[in-house]
């Protein structure tokens, strides 16, 4: 199975699979506009990290940051900050 | 702390006096011709991804235990970077931001003086926010690929030779792998089987 995150091959024993509730299946759809995949495949290693509330949520931010910098964006360092502040308050716990 | 045999004790004291070699010319070099920006407190590049081999992790395992900085601690903060660390793509490490365990609370490295030699070649002569994990522009970095590819080849022959493992693993997973090779609770004909056992449970 492919890591949704990493996008390594991995054995389905070292992977979480995610299916969709039909309240987030709707959500993602009006998110994106368009369709929802039937189901979100993690390895381990990537389930690990974005399990854990610090990290998952640099990890998000960090992938922003880095995709708007590449694009170019004059304020990618503030769009990152901005999220990562966002993530953090969402995750609901204080941050060491 | 038990002494390793001789033959093992050999190739880390060879890999250390190389390792000190390597980096004290390369440093001569880049100094000589850029004004180096990093300071003590700036740990950007210290929540890069790191591998390294067991041969390193002892050198800096020691020299841990012999400053008295192996606490209760530091051994959670080495086990929890371990936990997380494992089999991670390090594309995705290096977004994560995950600080180095030898991290203090005031950013300073507990093993400083005994440093893998990754960390030593880290070097910039640019803005340090450059070097931040999230926004990484190595423009203003030294160009270590082939200094680093050269000792790396020399390391993985010298451990080759010496009967030692020269798999590369996260730092945290490898000083906890020093720490029982170094303690006699696995062998050094071991480290790989308890590196899979690690990975896999098994």
């Amino acid at each position: 199975m492919k890591c949704g995150v990493c996008s390594r091959e991995w054995p389905k024993e070292h992977c979480r699979t995610i299916v969709l509730t039909a309240v987030e299946r709707a959500y993602v759809m009006a998110a994106t506009g368009g369709a929802a995949p039937d189901e979100y495949v993690y390895c381990n290693p990537c389930w690990k990290l974005l399990s854990n509330r610090q990290q998952g949520a640099q990890f998000i931010a960090g992938s922003f940051q880095a995709s708007f910098q590449a694009s170019g964006h004059p304020k990618a360092a503030q769009v990152g900050k901005k999220m990562l502040n966002f993530l953090i308050a969402k995750s609901g716990k204080p941050v060491s | 702390m038990r002494r390793l045999p001789l033959y093992a004790e050999r190739a880390i004291g060879e890999l250390q006096a190389a390792r000190g070699y390597t980096v004290t010319e390369f440093e001569k070099q880049f100094r000589a011709i850029n004004a180096v920006s990093c300071k003590p407190g700036c740990s950007n590049c210290c929540h890069y991804p790191l591998l390294i081999t067991v041969g390193e992790a002892i050198i800096l395992y020691r020299f841990l235990a012999q400053k008295g900085r192996l606490t209760g601690v530091m051994r959670k903060k080495l086990q929890d970077h371990a936990d997380l660390t494992s089999l991670l793509d390090p594309a995705v490490w290096m977004r994560s931001n995950i600080s180095c365990p030898l991290l203090d609370t005031s950013n300073k490295c507990q093993g400083y003086e005994a440093r893998p030699l990754a960390c030593r070649l880290l070097v910039s002569a640019d803005d340090p926010e450059a070097c931040h994990p999230h926004a990484f522009n190595p423009a203003g970095m030294a160009n270590t690929a082939d200094v680093f590819k050269a000792v790396v080849a020399f390391e993985t022959k010298l451990l080759g030779t010496h009967g030692m493992s020269s798999i590369r693993m996260p730092i945290g997973r490898a000083v906890l792998i020093a720490d029982r090779v170094l303690t006699g609770a696995i062998q050094l004909n071991g480290i790989e089987r308890a590196l899979y056992k690690e990975y896999t449970g098994a």
